[in-house]
């Protein structure tokens, strides 16, 4: 303001009366301060001092700087707050006066301005308070000059407005506003983009036209910023505008048209953008100290372009304050801006600092506290209101107790809750005429919802209120919950009671209470939260280092709840879960030591879990980890929780398994695969053709472990799935062709090999491929795919010793591999010295070996081609070798058979056995029967294996049959160990086996050997097979399978008649059918045989018995000899002929027939082991009587007879 | 031959208008895809199919139609498609099925396989159904300590407990893919316990 003026208006003011200086404006204090002044000036008639000479100047010269410099000089501390701060300056200025007056005039002038002046101030406070209280609180000094500035420059312009009211303003606003009498606006169109150019333009055109004939008649012209396209002209007429756009190209003088006189106002209203705040909402500042920070909006005041809000103080607890300031405090200096926090009153005083009341406020330092929170005005444009999403955290602190977070949380809507309706919502209305109305919404407007009100009577769309409409929803809704705590949960709505509905989620069988108005129906099915950043629900997640897990069991908005190890649920962050836990490989035994692991199914029979009464039934779930000692178990049924319980291993048991712990492998055993198996087995063992039986038997062999998986419930039973896949080093570096599949014929080298896989590297590509070990083809064999035949052989014996976890099933399958080892055996025999025990004991334990040995047949010319290997060895070997590999079986399956006449039916031969000098042999047996039993054939096998045969593997290396043994060898090697665990678990297979050949069982009872034949027994089938196939080792000792069959009286003759598919093809194929035990049953009118393989076995062999030498030196052959000794397999004999002994090999013997009057000895079928005097001959049959007991007559084919030589 | 009940048959429209009509058997003409592996290929190929089909659809539950029951015939076993690369075949079948597809607002009869503060669950055969406890009459309350936990009115007159047979007013079913589940209510009259007959 001018001083002039100033002075002008204070002088009047004087002049009319000081009681109208009560408005409300601050200006008027200054003005009565100058006025004050004044009178001090002139009742200080002798001029002034240098104060009041200042002080004129001041007035004269006042402007911004220096007066503020004034009152910075003058300032002295008040007690006044209000009056101090605000009218800081008058006061001193008064005091000054009053100083002056004191001194210079009568008193009761002073007092009565005095008077005059509090009471004006007190009015204006008054006036003022309620409007805006802290006005000056909070302005710096130069906030506040400059307000004053402001004032007074307003006081040049409109003095006469001075001291109005806003009322006054609004009067004179509009007498301002247009009339008919003042000149028009005109838009004038313009060329986008020059309205400014044109308007600088116009206005040197102006200036140039001014002093000529015709100047401008248009008064302005306008370019409101932002307004493209055109620009405005005043003027009183049309005309004005077109002769002063003349000439201007980029005005179109053709389009003017003029503004109506009521949208004058509106063109040129300045549109402020003021954000509309409503109390309670959230918003963010944009500048001070506070930047960036929340608020609630406490009060908005339009008029004042302020709000008042609620927000967290920033107060620096650091800084020294009052009484406890010190020098080195003045120059303190905030360095950041102190964190937000809830105001702590005890701190402050701490520091010193002043903290007075104000109602429930606390003040401090002119800042109003309430409950921790600062309430304080700021100005509108400082504030963001639009976009402001508030966080969990923020506004969790804005929260005064956790009752009252909570109940935000479920009500809160976050967002503009102004009109939650969206059209499709079916709403009803809840207030006025239409109350219960229900209807659709069609659209939405602002606030204003349209709705199809749903009554048949009401066609027409109706145009609600938002706030007089409710969401409306029917029990069985399917909705989704769109904000509040629960959001983005999908459920089917149980109750709607009131504003709440009760939701069931489809995530769980949990009940969520839900305000109404969070719901939208929902008519896609969503199974809800189901996932958060990285987690999702029924995640398994480590809760802290110390290795404490839980399961996600509830997905919220920026919670996750967890239940724990110990069956709590904990409400978490997702920032406080360390990681995901993956478990799913561990397993957990159960309360019956099942091991159980993720997606078993499992019944919780104990623990906290379990059911709470004897009625109910256990809680069945799946696994769904097993951590350490604790299980997570999902039930369905369960509602808690999720449907997540905790139990402990101890509490579970595995569904569906036995309560016997022996049951996996009863089970297993019992499992239809063994005896399936062997039917694989025999399809693979038929002699048509190399490759069929190698597909066949490749595929018996892999699918068995699968169905014994399948069979066994997975990961429960199936021990195979847990063994670690064997890699198979044989074929590993093998040349090998591609025979099947899309990459058949390509060539390539074995890298890598499993059972069930090759990695191939493939010459012609450059990469490495995974293979069917059934698709491959060893370069360089014929016809042999390094997965079947001879390779599966050894294959299948290398997967043997799995077999010691049980894995019966593949036992059956496994069978013919066995086959593959037998003609090591043969081979092997050469190294026998005599030794027959291990001879004795593989024959004698594996049938299946025997089985083997048709494979080998098979397989090529195998046993021919070894034929000659033998031949090297010694002429007999090929015959003993055969007869071993042939005998082996029969061997076997006599042992398993005939042990029954051992036992029960044949006690004669027993000593007989025992007697003869074969007891070597049989003291083998013995000691061999304790290995087996301990389960530890191994000491019998490696011996068999090592010693004895490791030579005669040699040979078979040697010669050129290798390729298809060669891979078996090694590995039947290696694994021979290994395999004979094998055998003892096979044994329950046997019993299972048992059921169907009952004559077997008491056998199996009776000896130790019996159950190691026995314990082969599944395999029995498939020898008979491979049996009948070997036809062509039958030309080596035909006899075999017909010694099967023969003696095995026990065994066969249940077998015949109740054999299934598999035994009938072994019993009709066979070439020495007339062998089988029925035609040896019904076999009257002939001589019985005894098979060769029987006799190449020497179990017959005992002293004194006359026998014919054969396959010997030219001169021994075909003469008598008698038996003087057995040892390590070798028979001594004397030749009475030649005067000489002996020695041969078992097969070289052959027994004579006794005459009648002989002594004889049975050496075959049922009566073997009976001894005694050929009494005399009935055509075939013989009437031996013992003589032991002359009663005891029997009747003997002759052919089954042996003579003795009688000492007499 | 197979012969199913039917109870209700609707061969083109079928879905339930409203709570007029209460259907909730459906006799369809449906559509599978049989797979065979070849080693059916042979005289009985027919009747593999046929087995299969019925394994794979009977019990079964599809969203869209609800529960196959039982198929009645089998229409047409289109031409087989080979799969290229696994030697499998595809065989399409139409086939005519019963099926059970449960529509809000029906009243069908269930047996209580679960009782618990949270309500009720039912077996509505192969439907599961959820009764929640704000659904049964308020004079009903939980009883979690008589023998077998129940809902049964002050006067012990009415208890619905495990394995019996109750009542119940579909009021809602949520619909997935590969099942149904539904909702149900007892405050409506004739609900509840059904009187033994």
């Amino acid at each position: 303001m001018s001083s002039d003026e100033s002075d002008a208006a204070s002088n009047k003011e004087e002049d009319t009366t000081l009681s109208d200086d009560d408005g409300s404006d601050v200006e008027i204090k200054n003005s009565k301060k100058d006025r004050k002044r004044k009178l001090a000036s002139e009742s200080e008639k002798s001029g002034s001092d240098d104060d009041d000479d200042d002080d004129d100047d001041e007035d004269e010269n006042v402007t911004s700087k220096k007066s503020k410099k004034q009152k910075r000089k003058n300032k002295a501390p008040s007690g006044r707050d209000f009056l101090a701060w605000d009218v800081e300056v008058d006061d001193e200025d008064e005091d000054d006066d009053n100083d002056y007056d004191d001194e210079d005039d009568p008193s009761m002038n002073a007092m009565n301005e005095r008077e005059e002046a509090e009471r004006a101030m007190k009015e204006m406070e008054l006036s003022q308070r309620n409007r805006d209280r802290y006005k000056f609180q909070n302005m710096t000094e130069d906030e506040v000059q400059k307000y004053f500035e402001n004032k007074y420059k307003g006081d040049k312009n409109d003095s006469q407005y001075d001291d109005e009211d806003s009322a006054m303003d609004d009067i004179s606003k509009n007498s301002h506003l247009p009339s008919t009498k003042d000149p028009n606006l005109w838009i004038v169109k313009c060329r986008m983009g020059e309205e400014k150019l044109v308007a600088m333009h116009l206005m040197r055109k102006c200036l140039a036209v001014e002093h000529t004939n015709e100047p401008f008649q248009i008064k302005s012209v306008v370019v409101k910023e932002g307004l493209k396209g055109m620009i405005y002209i005043e003027a009183f007429k049309q005309s004005h505008v077109m002769s002063a756009i003349e000439g201007f190209s980029a005005l179109n003088q053709f389009t003017i048209t003029m503004v109506p006189i009521k949208d004058m106002v509106d063109v040129l209203r300045v549109v402020k953008d003021i954000p509309q705040l409503k109390l309670g909402s959230y918003v963010r500042l944009k500048r001070t100290m506070y930047k960036d920070d929340l608020a609630v909006v406490d009060l908005v005041d339009i008029a004042q372009n302020r709000v008042n809000l609620k927000l967290i103080p920033r107060v620096d607890y650091q800084k020294r304050r009052g009484a406890m300031r010190t020098d080195a405090d003045k120059n303190y200096k905030l360095k950041r801006r102190p964190m937000p926090k809830l105001f702590d009153q005890d701190t402050i005083k701490e520091v010193g600092g002043e903290i007075v009341t104000d109602g429930d406020f606390l003040v401090f330092e002119g800042n109003h506290f309430r409950r921790g929170f600062l309430y304080k005005y700021f100005p509108i444009n400082a504030i963001q209101a639009d976009g402001v999403k508030p966080t969990l955290g923020e506004l969790e602190k804005f929260q005064e107790s956790s009752d009252d977070l909570k109940r935000e949380l479920e009500t809160a809507s976050l967002k503009d809750t102004e009109n939650p309706f969206v059209p499709g919502d079916i709403v009803e209305v809840k207030a006025g005429e239409l109350v219960n109305l229900r209807g659709k919404v069609m659209t939405v407007d602002g606030t204003k919802v349209v709705m199809m009100p749903d009554q048949e009577d009401l066609k027409e769309a109706i145009t609600l209120n938002a706030h007089e409409l409710r969401k409306y929803f029917k029990e069985g809704d399917h909705a989704k919950v769109i904000s509040g705590r629960y959001e983005g949960h999908t459920g089917l709505i149980v109750r709607v009671k009131d504003s709440t509905a009760i939701v069931l989620s489809d995530l769980g069988m949990e009940e969520l209470k839900v305000r109404v108005r969070d719901l939208q129906l929902c008519a896609d099915v969503t199974t809800g939260v189901d996932s958060l950043g990285q987690f999702q629900y029924h995640d398994l997640v480590q809760l802290d280092h110390t290795g404490n897990v839980g399961v996600i069991v509830r997905l919220e908005k920026e919670h996750l709840e967890v239940l724990n190890m110990h069956g709590v649920v904990n409400r978490i962050k997702p920032q406080a879960i360390i990681a995901k836990k993956d478990v799913r490989f561990a397993k957990v035994l159960d309360s019956q030591n099942n091991s159980i692991e993720a997606k078993d199914l499992v019944k919780v029979i104990g623990g906290p879990n379990a059911k709470e009464r004897e009625t109910d039934e256990d809680p069945v779930g799946e696994v769904l980890y097993a951590f350490r000692g604790t299980v997570f178990v999902y039930s369905r049924k369960v509602t808690k929780n999720g449907g997540v319980l905790v139990c402990k291993p101890k509490q579970l048991i595995l569904q569906g398994a036995k309560k016997t712990t022996s049951t996996p492998m009863v089970s297993r055993m019992a499992s239809p695969n063994p005896m399936a198996s062997p039917r694989h087995s025999s399809g693979g063992m038929t002699p048509r053709s190399p490759q069929d039986g190698m597909s066949s038997r490749g595929s018996s062999g892999g699918q068995t472990p699968r169905q014994g998986g399948g069979g066994g419930r997975g990961g429960h039973f199936g021990t195979a799935n847990q063994q670690k896949v064997r890699r198979d080093l044989t074929l590993i570096g093998k040349n090998v062709r591609i025979i099947k599949g899309p990459m058949k014929g390509h060539f390539g080298i074995v890298r890598d090999a499993t059972e069930d896989t090759v990695r191939v590297e493939l010459h012609t590509q450059c990469r490495t491929i995974s293979v069917d070990r059934a698709r491959v083809m060893v370069v360089g064999d014929t016809g042999i795919t390094a997965g079947s035949g001879g390779g599966s052989s050894f294959y299948s014996s290398s997967k043997t010793p799995m077999r010691d976890s049980g894995k019966t099933p593949m036992y059956g399958s496994k069978t013919p591999m066995y086959g593959a080892q037998t003609p090591m055996y043969g081979s092997m025999t050469p190294a026998y010295d005599g030794g027959r025990t291990p001879a004795y004991g593989e024959g004698g334990r594996t049938p299946a070996y025997g089985s083997k040995t048709p494979a080998y047949g098979d397989l090529d010319e195998h046993s021919s081609s070894r034929t000659p290997a033998y031949g090297n060895d010694s002429s007999r070997t090929p015959a003993y070798g055969s007869a071993d590999g042939a005998r082996t079986p029969a061997y076997g399956s006599t042992e398993g058979g005939r042990t029954p006449a051992y036992g029960s039916m044949d006690n004669s031969r027993t000593p007989a056995y025992d007697d003869s000098g074969r007891t070597p042999g049989y003291e083998s047996m013995p000691s061999r029967t304790p290995n087996y039993d301990s389960s530890s054939k191994t000491p019998a096998y490696p011996e068999s294996e090592h010693s004895a045969r490791t030579p005669a593997y040699n040979n078979d290396y040697d010669i050129p049959l290798s390729p298809a043994y060669e891979p078996d060898a090694p590995e039947a090697y290696d694994n021979a160990p290994a395999r004979t665990p094998a055998f003892v678990s096979r044994t329950p297979g046997y019993d299972t086996y048992e059921n169907s050949s009952p004559t077997y069982e008491p056998d199996a009872a009776t000896k130790v050997e019996e159950d190691i034949g026995d314990t082969s027994s599944p395999t029995y089938d498939s020898p008979p097979h491979s049996y009948v196939v070997p036809t062509p080792g039958a030309m080596l000792n035909p006899a075999t399978p017909g010694a099967y069959h023969v003696d095995t009286p026990g065994f066969a003759a249940p077998m015949t008649p109740g054999s299934g598919g598999a035994y009938d093809q072994y019993v009709a194929p066979s070439p020495f059918a007339g062998y089988d035990s029925n035609n040896y049953n019904n076999a009257d009118g002939a001589i019985e045989q005894i098979p060769d393989h029987f006799l190449a076995q020497g179990v017959w062999i005992v002293q004194n018995l006359c026998v014919q030498i054969k396959d010997h030196e030219g001169r021994f052959n075909g003469r008598e000899a008698i038996i003087k000794d057995v040892t390590d397999g070798k028979v001594d004999v004397y030749m009475p002929d030649h005067k000489c002994n002996l020695e041969v090999d078992f097969d070289q013997l052959t027994p004579m027939k006794p005459q009648p009057g002989d002594d004889a000895r049975v050496i075959f079928g049922q009566d073997a082991g009976h001894s005694g005097q050929l009494v005399s001959m009935d055509g075939f049959e013989a009437v031996i009587r013992s003589q032991e007991d002359m009663s005891d007559m029997r009747v003997i084919n002759i052919g089954l007879c042996c003579k003795m030589h009688s000492e007499t | 031959m197979r012969q199913g009940r039917l109870l209700a048959h609707s061969s083109s429209r079928w879905h339930a208008t409203g709570a007029l009509t209460l259907r909730m058997f459906f006799h369809l003409s449906l559509d599978h895809e049989v797979c065979l592996h070849p080693k059916y290929f042979g005289p009985n190929l027919n009747e593999t199919i046929k087995m299969k089909l019925f394994n794979e659809v009977e019990g079964t539950c599809t969203g869209k139609y609800g529960f196959v029951i039982a198929v009645t015939t089998i229409d047409t076993i289109g031409h087989g498609l080979i799969q290229p690369g696994r030697g499998f075949v595809i065989y399409p079948v139409r086939y005519k099925a019963i099926v059970f597809r449960p529509f809000k607002g029906q009243v069908v009869d269930g047996v209580v396989t679960q009782v618990n503060k949270v309500g009720i669950f039912c077996d509505i055969g192969p439907l599961s159904c959820f009764i929640s406890r704000h659904c049964i009459p308020p004079d009903m309350e939980f009883d979690p300590n008589s023998e077998k936990p129940c809902y049964k009115t002050n006067d012990e007159a009415n208890v619905i407990r495990n394995d019996d047979e109750i009542r119940v007013k579909l009021i809602g079913t949520r619909v997935d893919a590969n099942d149904i589940f539904a909702i149900g209510t007892l405050m409506d009259d004739f609900l509840g316990l059904c009187q033994a007959e």
